[in-house]
């Protein structure tokens, strides 16, 4: 039977009760169970958050995708993504090797950047060459972000990159 | 007043970890990321992104609330700034989305095949399996979908904010049920399926 019109106006105006509560639970869980939240997601969020500071600013990420992997062969892959935010951006490139290190190709759309790379536990820095190239050779996988500072503007909020899988 | 076991207002909650962090105590915005992340992640799957492109953008928005921290005036307005934002940048993003596959002239379906919501043979499977709530779900209007979605990840108090993040006119739920809610419920209601598996 198809509830009326009416029947669904006068319900709508009634106050929510247990019944609703029950409802809404199994939605929940419907989604959970059909459409779960990646399970890394809130670890890469409290990463990222840790690395960012009140100042700096967030860039976003504007091509690539860092699941693009999993879609991949499981070795020899690249991955590629780019970053931006206030006309600078950043690609970056994963090479995976065949052992668990992974090398970390970039560039920058301006040179004169200091890149620094934040592991978890591990930072390092380095500066783009005369073409804005940057790497990092031999990185562990997992968890990482950078941070780019124009050294042209030693001043200015750094530039933040969400984390990324490595 | 007291709305029921565990409705502790998410709102309230975030209030109080955006103004520990921004006095210099970072520690409760770890429980406030368990705690609102599920919403924004139903909110920014439900504006139809991928599964990739919902990952960056929430994780983006919790970015920019530390960003835009010393600009937001008041603690009580955080979780809806976090919903807003989400719902904005899924709609920006799926609009660059869009744009780019134009480029190659590839059918948006053939590049994105991830669903955001169940095909009607995943909603018979999910009936089936007990689920029937997610049938009735599928069959609402999509604003109702994105309403009833978000609240779902949200405690009874924040439903009329909740509802008011996400563009709903005043009255859309809370403390009424709103036309959405009681959509669902008649339809609930009116299955066996349903009532038998209660």
């Amino acid at each position: 039977m198809t509830p009326t019109p009416d029947h669904e106006f006068l319900l709508a105006a009634e106050p929510i009760d247990a019944v609703d509560e029950l409802v809404l639970a199994e939605l929940r869980e419907a989604h959970i169970h059909l459409d779960p939240m990646p399970g890394d997601l809130l670890d890469r969020i409290k990463f990222a958050m840790s690395v960012a500071s009140l100042e700096a600013q967030v860039a976003e990420i504007v091509s690539g995708s860092t699941l693009a992997s999993v879609r991949g062969a499981d070795y020899d892959r690249a991955d590629t993504v780019t970053f931006a935010r206030d006309g600078l951006s950043v690609m970056v490139t994963i090479e995976h090797g065949e052992s668990t290190l992974s090398d970390v190709i970039g560039w920058v759309s301006e040179n004169d950047v200091e890149v620094e790379l934040r592991e978890r536990g591990r930072t390092r820095t380095t500066t783009t060459d005369d073409e804005g190239r940057f790497s990092f050779l031999g990185v562990e996988r997992g968890l990482a972000s950078f941070v780019l500072r124009r050294l042209s503007a030693p001043d200015a909020p750094p530039i933040i990159t969400p984390a990324i899988e490595l | 007043m007291q709305t029921g076991a565990g409705a502790e207002s998410l709102a309230v909650r975030a209030a109080d970890a955006f103004r520990a962090f921004r006095d210099g105590d970072p520690s409760g915005m770890s429980t406030l990321v368990d705690a609102v992340t599920p919403l924004l992640w139903a909110v920014a799957r439900q504006q139809g992104l991928t599964r990739q492109a919902a990952e960056d953008v929430v994780q983006n928005t919790w970015l920019k609330l530390i960003e835009h921290a010393p600009s937001i005036a008041d603690p009580q307005a955080v979780l809806k700034w976090l919903i807003t934002t989400t719902k904005r940048d899924a709609w920006t993003s799926t609009r660059r989305g869009r744009r780019e596959e134009t480029g190659t002239y590839d059918d948006v379906r053939d590049v994105e095949p991830e669903q955001t919501e169940p095909s009607p043979e995943e909603a018979v499977l999910a009936a089936e399996e007990g689920s029937v709530v997610w049938a009735h779900f599928a069959e609402l209007p999509e604003r109702c979908r994105t309403l009833l979605r978000a609240i779902a990840f949200a405690e009874r108090p924040d439903y009329a904010h909740v509802a008011e993040a996400l563009g709903m006119p005043v009255g859309s739920i809370g403390p009424t049920r709103g036309r959405c809610l009681a959509k669902l419920r008649a339809a609930l209601t009116a299955d066996p399926r349903w009532e038998m598996s209660r």
